[in-house]
């Protein structure tokens, strides 16, 4: 007589020798698809430790002296660099941006004699100007008149900014901060800025890093090989596998589907 | 090679390449790529008419007509949207390691799906999501349920794609977003309503080429012009990724060659290891969101229901678990290359002069940036827009048979003729895809993240019946609609609070529900939540009838 029971089935009480072996590979792939995915993220985590990048070191060095007022010239520029390594990335909120960006235009504009400084913030409104004229030019000749007025503009305030903080010429540096002044003077350090800078300069220049980070695999690190790469590799090999050993299992039970 | 590669990437066809689309990123109406939209849209419908299914029969039986391999081309054109093309590439840009959540969600859902539901679905022997699960659960009312949530999960589908066609018309056109939306609104649903039933895997088989072609030719330029290893620029791109972590000095010369892109800048960034770092704090992710993402989009593909059903139609069962290989393979060469794009968006895009761009148009930016040309750019475009329009059309498709199919015939009006029930497919389709259209306006988020919102809704609703339905004979219905019920609470939850929070109003706990139960990423506790409900409330009712066990233990687990 057929019972309730005789016809109860689950993943973890198999009916026959066919199902208790399909479950037996299902649940192998499974534990070495869970495993190869979140295991190695928990690894990840595990392992990490906060690393500041070189900008954060040479910006603590000086930050002090430079609130202060009291920072030499090659100090200055030293934290000018750092706070363009920040301006520089292209996560950077826009609020934070602001803030970097009043730092980064009060630390030049302080050190300037007024006649530098009068020039350098006329050449900042004129490659602000010039920026704003590229955007909205909508035809072909307009664009390259526009363009041309950029680079005068990018020209004269490179120059200027070469010649203050003595960056190599076309360094990234130079152009970040020429892109990133303010066009009025600041004389003053705002106090918010002074307190939210730490912050910010530790939040995007401090990373999770760990031998997996830093160790080299064709040329990626390692950890982003791994998750970007070997893991699709696979998850297409884990389906291979077990459509395979399905098939041969079916042919030695003599199961037909 | 190298020399067809430098002539291809050189190929200019001035009178088809509007000029100040050579030196803007966006800027006026782009003849070029417009053609070649309508050209690949008219090859569609046209390869579509040639092997146009006679009827529904011929219709689902075209599948089984092809190779595995063709399957799986099927099944990678029905699975690549906007939100693998332009949405993948996107998050990686904005958000770095966190974005390869995203890449692995995508494709290790394949395996949970492989292993423990293509061939089962297939033995199972029914044709939609709420057929089956009407009948394992032997309950209209959950037949009803699944049948209006694989409406919604396909409109919160669709409303990433629409967000990439009203991109990428953006582009082509050079209108304003809320325009191009309208527009590649009006122009998807003619599409849907011409192209519908007709030949739809072969189609889907020159689908994916086209796609996987106009999407790759670009990183084999990208990698050769910027003297990164070229010849196999998945695995090429990995120097850029580490030169993104230890930044680029300027300038950056090549055999005594200034390394620029197409503005003229120099090929240079700052170091920026938050690109590559896991979860790091500059990108505002954590290790929580990575994993919660990871899994709520795996087991979310597990759970949609048009992804399931490509598996009711192969030809054997093991034709289904080999197509699934295939359909994984393809999909992974897609998923493989998409981050060639963010890395080189990052350095392409790194000179302050780029200014901010919009994430999700990223992989057109960065081959204009890349002084790629014209052409090839707008064949990239067009096979974007391919790719939304085939997973739209699906999806529109797929709606508005659960509508007129599960819910208009089988429940509302049983005795519905054949012709009543196309009128009410069509009203559906129109009416989504209207709809759909005017939520996409709104810009809610990135496409993958709207996407995303769709996989954690299968994950909490469909995937938990589906899953306890094939592998334990011991769930019933009253375990069935409880652990639905308990989906689709979290599923309001989490909608609720996102919108609340979106129109700057606040609910008590936002911010604990906002990280917790985000939209994106929910089902990490909807599913478990769904999946232990089912297993404790069928444990003490009325037991499945033995019919339905029996089915199961000899049909679908027999040997």
């Amino acid at each position: 007589m057929e019972t309730n029971n005789n016809y109860d089935f689950s993943l973890f009480k198999p009916k026959s020798e066919y199902t208790r072996r399909v479950r037996n590979i299902i649940v192998s792939m499974l534990i070495v698809w869970a495993v190869a995915v979140f295991g190695f993220q928990i690894l990840l985590l595990s392992l990490q430790k906060p690393t500041p990048e070189k900008s954060f070191i040479a910006y603590e060095s000086v930050w002090e002296k430079v609130k202060s007022g009291s920072a030499t010239a090659d100090e200055k520029k030293t934290f000018a660099a750092s706070i363009a390594a920040v301006l520089g990335k292209s996560t950077l909120k826009k609020d934070k941006k602001e803030i970097l960006a009043n730092a980064l235009s009060w630390n030049l504009y302080g050190s300037l004699d007024s006649s530098k400084k009068e020039n350098l913030l006329k050449s900042v409104q004129e490659l602000r100007t010039s920026t704003e004229n590229l955007g909205k030019s909508t035809t072909d000749d307009g664009y390259l008149q526009a363009k041309e007025s950029l680079n005068e503009s990018k020209k004269e305030l490179f120059s200027q900014l070469n010649d203050i903080y003595g960056f190599e010429s076309n360094s990234l540096e130079v152009n970040i901060i020429a892109f990133n002044l303010i066009s009025s003077d600041i004389q003053q350090l705002d106090e918010n800025v002074a307190t939210s800078l730490p912050a910010i300069m530790k939040l995007y220049l401090v990373h999770n890093q760990s031998f997996l980070t830093d160790t080299k695999f064709l040329g990626f690190p390692f950890h982003y090989f791994y998750t970007g790469e070997f893991l699709l590799i696979l998850f297409v090999l884990l389906s291979l596998i077990y459509s395979k050993r399905v098939e041969h299992l079916q042919k030695k039970l003599n199961i037909v589907e | 090679m190298k020399k067809i590669l430098t002539a291809f990437s050189l190929i200019a066809i001035p009178f088809l390449a509007n000029a100040s689309s050579l030196t803007q990123l966006e800027g006026s109406f782009k003849v070029g790529p417009a053609i070649i939209l309508l050209a690949i849209l008219a090859t569609f419908i046209l390869v579509g008419l040639v092997h146009r299914a006679k009827d529904t029969t011929d219709y689902y039986a075209a599948g089984r007509k092809i190779s595995v391999v063709s399957s799986g081309m099927a099944i990678g054109a029905n699975w690549m949207s906007a939100a693998s093309v332009l949405g993948m590439a996107g998050m990686m840009y904005l958000t770095g390691y966190n974005g390869l959540a995203y890449v692995v969600g995508w494709t290790g859902g394949y395996v949970l799906l492989l292993v423990l539901m293509a061939g089962q679905i297939r033995k199972y022997g029914k044709f939609t999501a709420p057929d089956f699960i009407g009948d394992r659960y032997y309950s209209q009312s959950l037949r009803g349920i699944s049948a209006v949530f694989t409406i919604l999960i396909s409109f919160a589908y669709c409303v990433g794609q629409f967000g990439g066609v009203g991109l990428m018309f953006k582009w082509i056109l050079g209108i304003n977003y809320m325009w191009s939306v309208i527009l590649g609104a009006a122009v998807v649903i003619f599409y849907t309503m011409i192209s519908g039933m007709i030949g739809a895997t072969k189609n889907m088989v020159i689908q994916y080429i086209i796609i996987i072609i106009t999407f790759l030719i670009p990183t084999f330029l990208l990698t050769y012009k910027y003297d990164y290893f070229w010849l196999l620029p998945q695995f090429g791109y990995g120097t850029i990724v580490s030169d993104i972590v230890q930044g680029i000095p300027a300038p950056n010369i090549s055999d005594g060659v200034a390394l620029i892109n197409a503005y003229g800048h120099n090929l240079a960034l700052m170091p920026s290891p938050e690109f590559a770092m896991p979860w790091d704090p500059a990108t505002g992710s954590t290790f929580f969101q990575w994993m919660a993402i990871c899994f709520s989009l795996m087991i979310g593909t597990a759970g949609l229901p048009h992804v399931l059903q490509r598996f009711y139609i192969t030809p054997t069962i093991k034709d289904a678990r080999l197509s699934c290989v295939w359909g994984l393979f393809f999909i992974c060469l897609l998923y493989w290359s998409a981050p060639i794009y963010s890395a080189f968006g990052k350095i392409l895009s790194a000179n302050p002069e780029v200014g901010n761009l919009a994430s999700d148009a990223i992989v057109i930016y960065t081959a204009q940036l890349g002084g790629i040309n014209p052409l090839i750019v707008g064949l990239l475009a067009a096979g974007a827009i391919s790719a939304a329009f085939s997973t739209i059309s699906g999806l529109l498709v797929a709606g508005s048979s659960a509508f007129a199919h599960d819910l208009y015939v089988k429940i509302i009006n049983p005795n519905a003729k054949p012709k009543s029930q196309l009128l009410v497919a069509r009203f559906g389709t129109i009416l989504m895809g209207v709809t759909v259209g005017i939520v996409a306006m709104f810009n809610l988020g990135m496409i993958a993240q709207l996407v995303a919102v769709a996989f954690s809704m299968a994950a909490c609703t469909i995937f938990p019946l589906f899953l306890l339905g094939i592998w334990w004979s011991g769930s019933n219905k009253a375990g069935g609609i409880a652990g639905m019920s308990v989906g689709v609470t979290l599923t309001v939850i989490s909608i609720v609070y996102f919108l609340v929070g979106k129109s700057g109003g606040s609910l008590p706990g936002q911010e604990f529900i906002t990280y917790w139960l985000n939209v994106w990423y929910f089902a990490w506790l909807g599913a478990p939540l769904a999946i232990v409900t089912n297993i404790v409330v069928s444990k003490l009712t009325k037991p499945t009838p033995i019919e339905i066990k029996k089915f199961l233990v000899e049909n679908v687990h027999g040997g």
